[in-house]
């Protein structure tokens, strides 16, 4: 049985419909190719259900079937794996390669100005009756106190910066995952039919993906396609309800936390929460570390000040003011009298002891915080050096991890991301298929005109 | 890594980062220029910073030392001026206690002699309190007080001269965690080994000695065997420290030139350690920046031909 001519036409005619729909596809990855996140599409065409007819099946033209994302999640997973980590390191080493700073130039800083501090007192042990080398003293204690004053003032600020991102991260994750909750509810709604909710699965992705530069998260989708996100087992998102963060201090010492509504903290093994929280640790034992350099200067100078004497022959006085890195000074009465420096073991003017003494303070090894103790020269040395040390094996994880970022995501933009020399080629695919059926439809037009008007009646 | 296929956002952007990283590097090897060092933070080369941190250290001590060293022996040559004038002045004195216990001399001309001693005398005094920079030299560690004080009777004349210093030695960090006094007692009744003008352990006292040849003198005719004794006890005591001051010179002077080395060596080693090597990084920069121009160059051939290019 031969088809009818206006089952012809119908072919043609879904021909013409399915190129057409399939080149609304290719203007829409060719629209997007520059857009964040976009994943390329790619229309299904399927023969539409024949007509039986002896002998075999009458084909009754084209449909298009599905509009799909080309998209692997295996991809996705090893590019959120990288974000994670490259995010963690990447805060971090920005972070510690402030405090380096915070710790002066590689040629100064305490380091330089504890060196000067010595070399003062061993001038005075030539000329302790000069006032001049006295004032001298002053001035070079006033600025190794001043440097482990800024020092700390510096390590203030950089954690005050990182408590500000905390917050920030705290609002830009809260942000998030509200935007994931609305896009669950799209995606539901949108695919209770048989349609794909490309575009908002892929609005949901790059969220996903911003939200892996946070921490280590578990995404379960959902058979409804709406998506579930938890961290360390606390869930952030269920279907459409999202648990919101919060920034809480704790720890010791306490520093802002981002906690899970559950109060759970939500740092893991890569995101920048975990960089959050070394960054913390470091700069704690850089505080820690000056602290107990600057008590313990402090303490072996003043113990060998009081034991002495003054220009004057006065019971020698506290020579250092404070506690610790934040506090220590030169004491008032010192500051304000060059000849209370005590720099005599006995009360004559002439005698060096006392400033010999704290000549040879820096041979010994009086600094508590290093195993075995150190000089206070090696202990200044020490922090510079572990610090660098520590910041050069963040650099190069952060380089590492940055280059796996970068393949991964080459790797997944190999898949999804749009390369406009294909989409032109099925652009004129499409086109010329287009054309074809158009030629079809004008052919059984002329066939059924030949019919209709030209058949002798 | 085979990718199959390339996107645009790969083909376009893919370069950029390639395109920052030599750029940063340029950046980096351009501040090294200017800085001079080739390190501007410790994460750099952790272990040739905090070498280099070690020897500037050192090499700022050794700095110290030096001019402790200097103001060591300056303090040193006053001393020595000081005891070789009174070695002088002892010698005249010789000369004098010589002539006056001549018997052929009548009183008169053994008055002069007397009162030139006398002036003697007080020159000694002069010089035993010999001050620099504001410091008595043989004080100890009195350094503010003059070492000797006259003790003069009712008609101005010295009858006796007491010492008003201490025992305290003067010292100072001459090489790393090693010390050396670099003064002389002018007594040593207080304490101490030596005392230049008066020492209790030698039985040495030059004024007594001057004061006992002027009275001498003034008296009737007496043998001057005893005082000729004394004298020459007193220039023996004092050019044994006049060497052993010289003595002292040397090694400071040792050390001070030791120190010098040890510094240049300092130095050239913290250069080499993180100066900037000119040369090196010229050529590394022109090397960066022909990279540079290149990945420039690749990158817009490529992103230059498409099929858009040959499409009506």
């Amino acid at each position: 049985m031969l088809p009818p001519l206006f089952a012809i036409l119908n072919t043609g005619v879904s021909s013409l419909q399915a190129h057409q729909g399939a080149l609304a596809t290719t203007s829409h990855n060719i629209s997007n190719s520059s857009t964040e996140g976009y994943t390329r599409q790619r229309v299904k065409f399927e023969a539409q259900r024949p007509l039986p007819v002896t002998p075999g099946q009458l084909g009754l033209g084209v449909q298009i079937t599905d509009i799909r994302r080309m998209r692997d999640s295996f991809l996705d997973g090893n590019v959120r794996l990288q974000i994670g980590q490259s995010a963690r390191y990447d805060f971090t080493a920005k972070n510690l390669v402030t405090l380096e700073t915070a710790m002066g130039p590689i040629n100064g800083g305490i380091n330089k100005d504890l060196s000067n501090f010595f070399n003062g007192f061993q001038t005075l042990t030539t000329s302790p009756e000069d006032i001049g080398v006295r004032q001298n003293v002053i001035d070079n204690a006033s600025i190794l106190a001043s440097s482990f004053r800024g020092t700390i003032g510096s390590l203030d600020r950089a954690q005050g910066g990182v408590d500000l991102s905390v917050a920030d991260a705290a609002r830009d994750i809260n942000s998030m995952l509200d935007q994931v909750t609305i896009l669950n509810r799209e995606i539901q709604k949108f695919e209770l039919g048989t349609d794909n909710a490309n575009d908002f699965r892929d609005q949901r992705d790059l969220l996903v993906d911003n939200l892996s530069a946070y921490f280590d998260m578990t995404v379960t989708e959902q058979p409804s396609g709406v998506i579930d996100i938890s961290v360390n087992g606390e869930p952030l998102v269920t279907a459409l309800t999202a648990f919101p963060v919060q920034v809480v201090s704790a720890g010791a010492p306490p520093h802002p936390q981002v906690q899970s509504s559950g109060g759970i903290n939500l740092v893991t093994s890569g995101g920048k929460l975990r960089g959050f929280a070394e960054t913390y640790t470091t700069i704690d034992g850089l505080r820690s570390s000056l602290d107990d350099l600057a008590a313990t200067i402090i303490s072996e100078v003043n113990s060998r000040a009081t034991s002495g004497f003054d220009l004057n022959g006065n019971a020698g006085v506290n020579f250092f003011s404070g506690t610790d890195a934040a506090t220590i000074d030169v004491s008032a009465a010192v500051r304000t009298d060059p000849a209370r420096v005590v720099a005599a073991g006995v009360a004559a003017p002439g005698d060096n002891q006392i400033s010999l003494s704290i000549v040879a303070l820096q041979d010994l090894a009086v600094y508590p915080s290093a195993s075995p103790n150190s000089t206070l020269g090696q202990g200044i040395r020490n922090i510079v050096s572990q610090l660098g040390s520590q910041t050069r094996g963040v650099i190069n994880l952060s380089e590492t991890y940055g280059n796996g970022l970068k393949l991964a995501g080459e790797q997944r933009q190999a898949v999804n991301g749009v390369n406009m020399d294909e989409e032109l080629s099925n652009m004129i695919a499409y086109q010329r298929a287009y054309e074809a059926a158009a030629r079809v439809v004008s052919v059984v037009d002329e066939m059924l005109d030949t019919i209709i008007n030209r058949m002798a009646v | 890594m085979p990718v199959g296929r390339v996107s645009d956002q790969l083909r376009y952007l893919g370069l950029v980062p390639r395109y920052n990283s030599l750029l940063s590097r340029q950046l980096d090897v351009q501040t090294a220029i200017a800085s001079g060092q080739r390190y501007q933070r410790a994460d750099e080369d952790p272990l040739s910073v905090a070498l280099a941190q070690r020897f500037s250290e050192d090499t700022s001590r050794l700095d110290q030392n030096i001019k402790n060293i200097q103001e060591a022996q300056a303090f040193g040559r006053v001393t020595e001026s000081a005891v070789g004038n009174v070695v002088e002045v002892m010698q005249r004195a010789l000369e004098i206690a010589v002539s006056g216990g001549n018997g052929a001399k009548s009183s008169s001309d053994r008055a002069n002699l007397a009162a030139e001693v006398d002036q003697l005398l007080r020159g000694v005094l002069d010089q035993g309190s010999t001050a620099w920079h504001g410091r008595y030299i043989f004080s100890g560690t009195e350094t503010t007080t003059p070492s000797f004080a006259a003790v003069v009777n009712g008609s101005g004349q010295i009858t006796g001269v007491t010492y008003n210093g201490n025992a305290g030695i003067l010292s100072t960090e001459y090489t790393p965690q090693e010390t050396i006094s670099y003064n002389l007692l002018g007594s040593n009744e207080s304490g101490g080994s030596l005392g230049i003008f008066r020492d209790t352990g030698a039985g040495i006292d030059v004024f007594q000695t001057l004061i006992t040849l002027r009275d001498n003198l003034l008296a009737a005719p007496t043998s001057m065997s005893g005082t000729l004794a004394k004298i020459s006890d007193d220039i023996q005591h004092l050019t044994g420290a006049q060497a052993k001051l010289g003595g002292m010179q040397n090694r400071l002077s040792f050390s001070a030139l030791l120190h010098e080395d040890q510094k240049l060596a300092l130095t050239e080693t913290t250069s080499q350690l993180i100066d900037t090597d000119i040369a090196a990084a010229v050529t590394e920069l022109a090397a960066l920046r022909v990279s540079y121009e290149a990945a420039l160059n690749v990158g817009a051939r490529i992103n230059e031909v498409s099929l858009l290019t040959y499409l009506r």
